[in-house]
């Protein structure tokens, strides 16, 4: 059983849901019900049409989980201030998330939901 | 396909230098060079409305199908949208513009290249005649006419008619169908912002037996702030595996996922040592 390092987060689809009219459609994605995950990037691709971040979450018993997270384009991402290079293997983040409707380790999220684990932002307008 | 694009914006600029055939001069023609974004998360196809209330006027018989369509959705699934796979985005939804838009004028074609699903389209300003045949193509065939509505002695409106499709086309990631019958027409008008001209105005005007009206749609293009070049490789980039009706995801670490809560694995039978 996965671990979430964060509780799930009781708030409006409105104001946390991710980009759900994007070019592959979000449906798989759940974001009525955001959740908030802790962990360090193994890799992030900036890749288009949709960008990803992979994260391992740490879990029990030295355990640990990789998440495969789905974002919007790099062309959106560029206009948020985000580069290629703004996250790199290793660098400790908390995302806020939109998790898979199925229960699997992953789910969406949109730049100013990613910040660093010391709460520092990511954004670099 | 961006070697293909620089070939073409060369003979392009080449032809703005001679233009000599008596047609209108280069400098006629407006500068809308360079690259174009919709207005940030405005990835419905008519922007003006979220995307799950669209409001297309619809026969009865093919909004039923989008019910089915929608219901599919909730549960997780990417019923009808294409693009999952790969397939090109085609006419209208390309004009959603995803990413960039590279816009190049000459006066014989108008090119749109579309970075997101790298797809190139033509607009034939040279004054042809529709051909007797048009191989059906998911972007069509488009003709257009540069006009000075403005009276001004520069043109500053392209209208454009296109025909000619292959499918299946939706208008939009929700799964918004055309008919499959691929008989679309598509009217459109494209002219800037008079106050601002880091503004285009694009009216599009959809005819489709999907539809009980012609169906029209306006959207805007701003000038991207600074150049962006991203490469598309859908083939390679995706995380989706589609199988019949039933999609699923590629996890980081290279397992098939489940996209639907429940949702049973794809059937295995070919493969002899496959767990139970």
């Amino acid at each position: 059983m996965r671990r979430l390092l964060a509780a799930v987060l009781f708030v409006t689809f409105a104001s946390n849901a991710p980009a759900v009219w994007a070019h592959h459609s979000f449906s798989m994605f759940d974001g009525e019900h955001p959740i908030e995950i802790e962990g360090a990037v193994k890799e992030f691709k900036f890749t288009s049409p949709h960008s990803f971040i992979v994260v391992v979450v740490p879990g029990k018993d030295n355990a640990s989980e990789i998440w495969t997270l789905e974002g919007v384009s790099p062309a959106e991402l560029v206009r948020e201030g985000w580069s290629s290079k703004i996250l790199k293997p290793g660098d400790e983040i908390k995302v806020k998330l939109a998790p898979f409707r199925s229960g699997v380790p992953g789910g969406s999220w949109r730049a100013q939901d990613v910040k660093f684990k010391d709460g520092g932002a990511l954004l670099t307008h | 396909m961006r070697t293909i694009f620089i070939t073409l914006a060369a003979l392009g600029f080449a032809s703005l230098t001679f233009a000599v055939d008596g047609r209108a001069d280069s400098g006629q023609y407006p500068d809308w060079s360079g690259q174009w974004q919709r207005p940030q998360g405005r990835a419905s196809f008519d922007p003006s409305k979220p995307g799950n209330a669209q409001q297309i006027p619809y026969t009865p018989e093919i909004q039923a199908y989008f019910d089915k369509v929608e219901a599919n959705r909730a549960e997780g699934g990417l019923k009808d949208n294409f693009s999952t796979s790969c397939v090109p985005l085609g006419m209208p939804r390309v004009m959603i513009n995803y990413e960039i838009m590279d816009l190049m004028i000459t006066p014989d074609v108008t090119y749109m290249w579309f970075t997101e699903s790298n797809e190139l389209r033509r607009i034939y300003t040279d004054g042809r005649a529709w051909p007797k045949k048009l191989e059906p193509s998911y972007l069509g065939y488009s003709i257009g006419e540069w006009r000075d509505e403005g009276h001004t002695g520069k043109f500053d409106t392209l209208i454009a008619e296109t025909r000619g499709f292959r499918g299946p086309r939706v208008f939009d990631s929700s799964g918004t169908p055309l008919d499959r019958d691929d008989q679309s027409v598509f009217k459109e008008r494209f002219d800037v912002d008079k106050a601002d001209p880091m503004r285009i105005h694009h009216q599009i005007t959809t005819t489709d037996h999907a539809l009980t009206r012609p169906y029209v749609v306006d959207r805007v293009y701003r000038r991207a702030k600074k150049d962006i070049w991203t490469d598309t490789i859908c083939a390679l980039d995706t995380s989706y595996l589609i199988l019949g009706e039933e999609n699923y995801f590629i996890s980081a670490d290279g397992y098939i996922m489940p996209a639907k809560k429940g949702q049973k694995p794809p059937d295995l039978k070919y493969f002899v040592n496959s767990r139970k």
